[in-house]
């Protein structure tokens, strides 16, 4: 109980609300007295409901030029005086406004339909809201039902295709890591680009963007904007270089409980499986191979040939001819037996398919309420979320390594008037993560992090290469890790021979050996707590108000791995009676041990901010204005020098417009990091804008043809603070003092113990007092159009953007320095332009049908200006000049298709041992060798340049279908660091190699000839446009098919307000020309080649809203 | 009266909510942004006492020594062998040796190639190390006179042996690179803001010899002869003058000491070559040697290790840490494990696939003496023998290749009767083919993980005045010389005095004693030996095979051959490294030739 005064007036907060809301009886009741005594009026009293008939509360009704005003209650209820010739004017945010005329009725009952339009035309922007017809900032918005559409994990994969300027790549399909790297309006800098995520108006950590936002239930979510240009991200300063997107989740709006409840459930598979090249085409290749060997000189692997009866077993799968079965001393039955049994040796598996052909399952549930009074609306959620993985042969006995995501969620956003001109909104969210994945090791078993994909995809792939044959697999449900016997042997015949085995002829390498290789679990806490104080000032100045705001966000995760004990077993074919498999083992592999503590990751960030804002109308003339203070502090266990990393701000915004006709807005950030020095901490960042909205012009007012036209641009100035986890760049030469790894140890000892260790004293770092932030100068120009009375829109824009001050680690200070961490200098510069489309149109045929069609176009294309590089004797080596990431390689020009092209062919400094069917590279540079000064820059980075989609939406009566395509050009992957890239175990490798035969009769030869025992040659395999390839694809990303029941008589029967059942997919068709398996939203750069599938997805889903 | 109190309470939050505005924005800026607690060392710190600057000695010194060897896993002695051709190339797919590395390519300078002349792969110890390493010994020099509690005459011996470490540095790239640039303190940072200042550019050999002799002669002048037990491994008078006498042999052999250069480098080949043949280098080298020899038996006690017992005696002087023949050693006592260590040198307890890839080639093996002095047969490329055969000749071989090898179903000499030194023990999935797998710096370890790699023994300085005696024409001195090395492995003495066969017979001494030690390398190309390309580094590179021509097996072998294995690349280029190419295009560097 808070006293708020000394005076005679002595009251107590508790007190106080109870005569505010009493004053606001008395006022009305004041307010209604007076016209009534001004006019002989009518008491007109009604109810206002919504589109399924729940009562809308906080309704406004009036009186047509009057002053005359009231609001519906919780039941919808109203009543108000009026004239019979009076129009009654219903309005409510988000519903189109309603006018009836009083005339003689006493009752007027009124249905308000919500406005689509309308609620689009509230567009979030940073620290507020503004009009979408004023906005004069680059900003896109993504409505939350339309993120929904995709089912799949994570907000991150949902975001891609859904407006311009934001493109993705994903890097794995596992559950738990299959979130997407996202980047507007492409890549500037050389450091961090990743955008700043911004959820409820608080600020996500740089370091952890998109913990947060990941773990969200997309149901929660109202609208996510995406600012894209200087005015619109100026106002987060230093954070706002590479764009930023606002994810605002569902607020409560007064009115009985409004519950919606939705369930999904569905499967994933691979959206594309890399085909494997059977035994015998691999083994008949492989002897192909060895015989060129031996006949250029290189005889080492002649005892690996496989002979023509062994050809024979691998394409009938059978261990034994018709005539071994006939010499062996068995009677007809056991003959007969044995010449029916499919092989134990010389077997043949896709193994990718045999790992990756699963089927994983998905589940959502979602249930919402939402509703209020007009004191206190609320709005909350329980989400749940789960899917397994496509990984197949998880389960043996009794294992379980079957990688699963799962989610529960919880969000309560309260917005409570606890006294006129004060709310307190209050957020509370939460949210529960649960990750297995399988096999949490490297190749070589020692425990690595779950997003460490290239390490655990390497230890599950990394056997494949070895070849079709290298193991049983699972035969009888029973992991066969060994052959009984000497290579060689009766029992173990392909021993030796079966080659490429690391060293290891006599063991069996079982790919499938996924359960003994364990399983990792992960479990995390998201919390995010927030509470903001809205106080209207209008009793200093009309429109003005101000706000506080603290929020704390916690994320905490732990985990373990556990490695199961499972039997594993040797096995042969008794020699006595080879129709006999016997198992020898059953040996339990390892004890069911666990390892904890592993995984483990907090952070914790606090947020505060305060401000005041201004908007007021004069006339025509509208003002608004925005000045507030930030502070937050972001607390990590991993953060360098374990200091919590911090970050101030100040933030104004000023707008002005006229008639909504001119717009201007100035806005603008002084920010300041502990990362740079003190006096150069605090950084300013202006950004100026404007428009005209041409068709608000009498000239152009009413025309049915250009219904709408507007035209903005901006200029500015953002920052970017990301500079790779380096901090305190600015302290002078640092030493280390007792650095373990760079001492000594003195000392006399003979070897029986180790001498004193004296740990070293070396100069760490040098520093760089004036060491600032990354500064981008942004302009952007956009033409709005709309035609047709809006039915055909249009929107074009043309950005550029030039950031300077990059932090680079200058490669043109001499070696003789001397200093081991090379200083960093803000000397970097990129520029990046660009221009995004948008074109829909928007009809209605009748009253049931009605369809869209939206698309957009998106090109960004960066160039490095300067990046302190010291310069190659030839331009196309340095990067400068080029675009970031631009990979460089040889030009590959056909294949050495005999000896004559062969003997004349330049020396190879990569590799020289060439033979025919080897690539043939240009000499770039003439001077008769290849080398590095070949590489020039080949093809495309692997975020594309272009990327575009389009959504095409109908709905007739109760059926709706809306689909959205998506792809992109412009992009690379390159196939030769995929690992089967150039190996002999891909089909499609094994089957377009180079042959003789097949140029001599010319046949088409996609790949080189495999002239080295594992595939191709290394001469062959060095990165050139033959591997790059282009991920240009167009993709049906998803698609939806629903029916909502219209037939509120029934629906109300069953007490339910409305029913939509439907049917989705995420991925269905890709039109590529990239390599099967490979999927082109996924990038070469990460992986190392080594490949978890992305996923199609299939969904049925309900809503059911009561 | 509502509106009073509402009116107040209005204001109330108002201008409590305007001082939290302002406060946050102003007052807690220092509280919010924060330094580091407790501020970060500087060179003051470093040098305001005794102890600190001792861990700054022993910082330079770890940077300095571990020029060229395993400081960071990347690269090792046993590299140094793969590229000379006497060992394999680490692999894991059998045949790609050529394929991965320098050996099919030659060197390049640019840093994805695995060259010791650039920043990457095993460029880790590459060019640039040097001056990181140098600044480190030149900060310690420099600044060792502001420390309160430390007697001027130690601070003279600090800075005796920082000019010594430096000197070391620079005998190694002289023997690498030829000229390069000479830094004589550390630069003060104000250099970033002139470049120029730190483009040294490189300075002709002989000034860079010349730096080497005289830093050299002013360590040894201060330096002790022995330092206390406890500070065993620093830098000693005997270390100074090893350092100055292997600069003056490398100066005196004949890449160098030329009239012309390998490669025609125009304007610039003082860089790489004196530019005349002068007979006086040898000499100049002998009296470097011999005064090294000298105060190493002499003040320095050290000896050469002889007590009749080859096997022992050439075990102990190259692997027990601290023995008497050593002049300096890198004293890194980790275990493989830690990255940091031996890591890629073979030791049982701590296998690696590096080392254990590392297997004798056929050139190398047929430089080995058997143990009466007299040479083995083994098979030729194509011919097999039975694999008993190989046993019986393994074992007939002198006590040196037993040391440092471990044949297929043996038991590894060096370590007799202890079973994880069997090699069914230890047969690991690299490279089953060659003659045996290394265990040189093990003898008699046990499950030991590290050693004290030996920079300099005193036998490589017997080693050098025999073959500067020998150049010089005289035979019965060289032979006095050698035979000191080639008896203790219990070989009978040498007695050629043709000076040409003698040159050979020395030069086959140094492979054989120093395999593993870093020296075969930069002999082969300093001794511009005729055979380089020819089956030695470049031409068809043999290794022993086994089971007709395939691998070795654990166990059950059944005959053995002798095959090529790989075409080695060799180009006269990499008759010296190549500097790289981003530091080349910083505009100060001059390639050297044919890059």
């Amino acid at each position: 109980m808070i006293c708020l005064s000394t005076d005679s007036h002595s009251t107590c907060l508790e007190r106080s609300t109870v005569h505010f809301s009493k004053k606001v009886a008395f006022l009305g009741i004041f307010m209604a007295s007076i016209t009534c005594m001004a006019h002989a009026q009518t008491r007109i009293s009604g109810n206002v409901v919504d589109e399924q008939r729940r009562p809308l509360t906080g309704v406004n009704v009036s009186v047509k030029n009057s002053n005359n005003v009231t609001l519906t209650n919780a039941t919808g209820d109203y009543s108000i005086k009026a004239l019979p010739t009076d129009t009654l004017i219903y309005t409510f945010v988000g519903y189109l406004p309603q006018r009836r005329v009083v005339g003689e009725l006493k009752a007027i009952n009124i249905q308000l339909y919500k406005d689509n339009i309308q609620m689009e035309q509230v567009v979030v922007v940073g620290y507020g809201r503004q009009k979408q017809p004023t906005v004069t900032g680059s900003v896109s918005v993504v409505a939350g039902k339309d993120l929904v559409q995709t089912p799949v994990a994570n907000v991150s994969n949902m975001l891609v295709g859904m407006a311009p300027g934001i493109t993705g790549i994903q890097n794995s399909g596992e559950p738990g890591q299959n979130a997407t790297t996202l980047r507007i309006r492409g890549i500037s800098t050389l450091n961090g680009a990743n955008p700043l995520v911004v959820i409820d108006g608080v600020q996500q950590p740089a370091e952890n963007p998109f913990t947060m936002l990941n773990a969200i239930d997309a149901n929660d979510i109202e609208n996510v904007s995406i600012l894209k240009d200087a005015s619109a991200t100026a106002v987060y300063g230093i954070r706002g270089a590479n764009g930023v997107i606002i994810v605002s989740t569902k607020r409560g709006r007064s009115g009985r409980p409004a519950f919606s409840f939705s369930a999904n459930t569905g499967f994933t598979r691979a959206t594309s499986l890399m085909g494997m090249t059977n035994s015998h085409d691999f083994a008949s290749s492989r002897n192909e191979s060895i015989r060129k060997l031996d006949a250029s000189g290189n005889g080492v692997y002649n005892n690996m040939l496989f002979s023509e009866d062994e050809l024979w077993k691998f394409k009938n799968n059978r261990d034994y001819t018709a005539a071994e079965i006939a010499a062996m001393p068995l009677n007809e039955q056991q003959k007969q037996q044995l010449q029916n049994s499919p092989a134990l040796y010389y077997t043949s598996h896709d193994w990718y398919k045999e790992l990756f052909n699963g089927t994983g399952r998905q589940n959502q549930y979602n249930l919402n309420v939402s509703g209020g009074s007009e004191r206190f609306k609320y709005a909350s959620s329980i989400g749940y979320f789960d899917q397994t993985s496509i990984l197949n042969y998880t389960k043996i006995a009794g294992a379980d390594v079957d990688p699963k995501f799962s989610r529960y969620t919880f969000r309560n956003n309260f917005d409570i008037e606890v006294a006129k001109n004060l709310e307190i909104s209050v957020n509370i969210s939460g949210q529960f993560l649960k990750n297995k994945i399988a096999n949490p090791k490297s190749d070589n078993f020692s425990n690595v992090q779950g997003s460490d994909l290239a390490s655990r995809y390497q230890a599950i792939l990394l056997n494949l290469k070895h070849g079709p044959f290298i193991s049983p697999g699972i035969v009888d449900g029973r992991i066969v890790l060994n052959f009984l016997g000497a290579d060689g042997s009766a029992t173990n015949p392909i021993g030796t021979i079966r080659g490429g085995n690391g060293g290891f002829p006599s063991q069996v390498i079982n790919p499938l050996n996924l359960v003994t290789r364990g399983y990792g679990v992960t479990q995390g806490t998201n919390l995010s707590a927030q509470t903001v104080l809205k106080h209207k000032m209008d009793y200093l100045t009309r429109g003005l108000k101000s706000h506080f705001t603290v929020a704390y966000d916690d994320n905490y995760a732990k985990g373990y791995t556990v490695t199961p004990g499972v039997p594993t077993y040797s096995a042969y074919r008794n020699p006595q009676n080879p129709t006999e498999i016997v198992y020898i083992g059953g040996m339990v592999s390892t004890d069911n041990s666990l390892t904890d503590y592993l995984f483990n990751s907090s952070f914790r960030k606090m947020y505060y901010e305060a401000g005041v804002d201004y908007n007021r109308d004069f006339g025509k003339h509208n003002l608004s204005g925005l000045l507030l203070a930030n502070a937050q502090k972001y607390i990590d266990n991993n953060l360098a020098f374990n200091t919590p990393s911090g970050l101030m701000s100040l933030v104004g915004r000023a707008t002005y417009n006229y008639a909504e006709r001119y717009l201007a807005e100035l806005n603008m950030a002084y920010n300041g990091t502990e990362q740079f020095a003190p006096g150069n901490r605090f950084g300013f960042f202006p950004a100026f804008s404007a428009g005209w909205i041409i068709s608000k012009e009498s000239f152009l007012r009413d025309n049915s043809f250009l219904s709408f036209a507007k035209i903005r641009a901006s200029y500015g100035e953002v920052g970017n603070d990301q500079i790779g986890g380096m901090r305190y760049l600015y302290l002078a030469n640092s030493w280390n003092l007792g650095d373990q790894n760079n001492g000594y140890y003195f000392g006399n000892t003979d070897g029986s113990a180790t001498n004193p260790h004296i740990p070293g004293a070396i100069e760490s770092s040098v520093g760089n007092p004036v060491v600032t932030w990354e500064r981008a100068k942004k302009s952007n120009v956009q033409l709005d159009l709309k035609f047709f009375r809006d039915k055909l829109s249009f929107s074009g824009t043309y950005f550029n953007e030039k950031r300077s001050d990059i932090l680079v680690q200058p490669s043109i200070i001499p070696a003789n320095l001397g200093v081991a961490g090379t200083p960093v200098s803000n000397v970097g510069r990129v520029s990046n332009s660009g221009w995004e489309f948008e074109l829909g149109w928007d009809d209605k045929l009748t009253e049931d049908f009605t369809y869209f069609v939206k698309g957009n176009f998106s090109y960004a294309r960066n160039k490095i200006d300067y990046m302190a590089e010291a310069a190659f004797p030839y331009s196309w080596m340095n990067q400068t000049g080029y675009m970031i990431g631009q990979p460089k390689g040889l030009v590959a020009d056909g294949f050495y298709n005999n000896a004559t092209e062969l003997a004349n062919r330049p020396y190879n400094t990569f590799s020289n041992l060439v033979d025919v069917g080897d690539l043939r590279y240009k000499d770039i540079n003439g001077d008769g060798i290849i080398d590095n000064s070949d590489m020039i820059p080949i093809g495309y980075p692997s975020f594309p340049l272009i990327s575009y989609n389009f959504r095409l939406g109908v709905s007739y009566k109760g059926w709706d279908l809306n689909t959205l395509f998506i792809g992109t050009a412009k992009g690379s992957y390159d196939i030769s660091n995929t690992y089967y890239g150039g190996n002999r175990i891909v089909e499609e490798v094994n089957n377009g190699r180079w042959t003789q035969e097949k140029y001599e009769s010319g046949q088409e030869i996609l790949y080189p000839a495999l002239n080295a025992i594992d595939g191709v040659s290394q001469a062959s395999k060095v990165r050139s446009t033959f591997w790059l390839r282009s991920t240009d694809f167009l993709r049906l990303k998803n698609a939806s098919v629903g029916y909502t029941i219209r037939d509120n008589k029934l629906l109300q029967r069953v007490g339910l307000s409305s029913v939509r059942v439907y049917a989705s997919g995420n991925n269905l068709v890709t039109w590529t020309k990239l390599v099967k398996g490979i999927d082109p939203e996924s990038t070469s750069q990460n992986s190392n080649g080594y490949i978890f599938p992305l996923v199609r997805t299939y969904n049925l889903g309900v809503n059911i809203s009561f | 009266m509502i509106n009073t109190i509402q009116r107040y309470w209005q204001k109330a939050l108002f201008a409590s909510m305007s001082m939290v505005v302002l406060g946050s924005s102003i007052s807690c800026q220092k509280d919010f942004l924060q330094v580091p607690p407790g501020g970060s060392p500087t060179v003051d710190t470093v040098f305001n006492q005794s102890s600190n600057a001792y861990n700054a000695i022993a910082g330079a010194y770890f940077a300095s020594l571990r020029q060229g060897l395993n400081w960071n896993g990347y690269y090792s002695p046993s590299t140094d062998d793969q590229l000379a051709g006497s060992q394999a190339f680490w692999v894991q797919i059998p045949g790609s040796v050529a394929a991965v590395s320098i050996l099919g390519g030659g060197f390049t300078p640019n840093s994805n190639s695995q060259d010791m002349g650039s920043n990457g792969g095993y460029g880790n110890d590459g060019y640039t190390d040097n001056f990181q390493a140098i600044r480190k010994a030149y900060l310690v020099k420099e600044n060792i006179g502001r420390v309160p509690d430390m007697s001027d005459a130690d601070k003279k011996i600090v800075q005796a042996e920082m000019q010594a470490l430096v000197a070391y540095r620079y005998t190694q790239m002289f023997i690498m690179y030829g000229g390069v640039p000479i830094i004589s303190k550390s630069f003060p940072l104000t250099s970033l803001n002139n470049l120029e200042e730190l483009a040294i550019q490189r300075a002709p050999i002989k000034n860079v010899l010349d730096s080497i002799v005289s830093w050299c002669d002013q360590s040894a002048a201060i330096l002790p002869s022995r330092w206390a037990d406890n500070s065993l491994g620093r830098m000693t008078k005997s270390a100074a003058l090893a350092i100055k006498a292997k600069a003056l042999l490398y100066a005196a052999r004949p890449l160098f000491n030329n009239a012309t250069p390998y490669l025609q480098l125009g304007a610039n080949n003082a860089l790489i070559c004196f530019g005349n043949n002068d007979p006086q280098r040898w000499s100049v080298a002998l009296a470097a040697s011999e005064a090294l020899i000298k105060e190493a038996e002499g003040a320095g006690g050290l000896h050469i290790i002889n007590t009749g017992n080859p096997l022992a005696d050439y075990g102990t002087a190259t692997s027990t840490p601290s023995n008497r023949e050593v002049i300096l050693a890198f004293k890194q006592q980790v275990p493989s494990s830690g990255g940091a260590g031996p890591y890629n040198i073979f030791n049982v307890v701590n296998y690696h696939y590096q080392a254990n890839g590392a297997v004798l080639s056929s050139s190398m093996l047929e430089n080995y003496y058997k143990a009466d002095g007299t040479e083995q047969s083994w098979p030729g490329v194509g011919q097999t023998a039975p694999f008993s055969e190989y046993l019986t000749k393994f074992k007939q071989m002198e006590p040196r290749m037993r040391a440092d090898f471990n044949g297929w179903e043996m038991q590894a000499d060096n370590n007799p009767g202890d079973p994880i030194w069997h090699m069914n023990e230890h047969y690991k999935d690299v490279n089953h083919f060659g003659a045996g797998q290394p265990t040189k710096f093990y003898y008699n370890a046990g499950r030991r993980e590290w050693f004290d790699f030996p920079i300099f023994r005193l036998a490589a300085y017997y080693l050098s005045s025999a073959e500067a005696y020998n150049e010089m024409g005289q035979p019965v001195e060289a032979l006095s010389r050698l035979n000191v090395i080639h008896q203790r492995a219990g070989l009978p003495a040498v007695t050629e005095t043709n000076k040409d066969k003698l040159r050979k017979i020395i030069q086959r001494e140094w492979a054989i004693e120093f395999i593993q030690e870093k020296y075969r390398f930069n002999d082969l190309k300093h001794w511009k030996d005729s055979q380089i390309d020819k089956g030695i580094i470049g031409g068809p590179i043999r290794f022993l095979v086994f089971n007709n021509g395939g691998d070795a097996l654990p166990s059950g072998n059944t005959n053995f051959g002798n095959a090529v294995r790989y075409n080695g690349f060799w180009h006269p280029r990499q008759l010296l490294n190549p500097f790289p190419q981003g530091e080349v295009n910083k505009g100060y560097l001059i390639q050297n030739p044919g890059y």
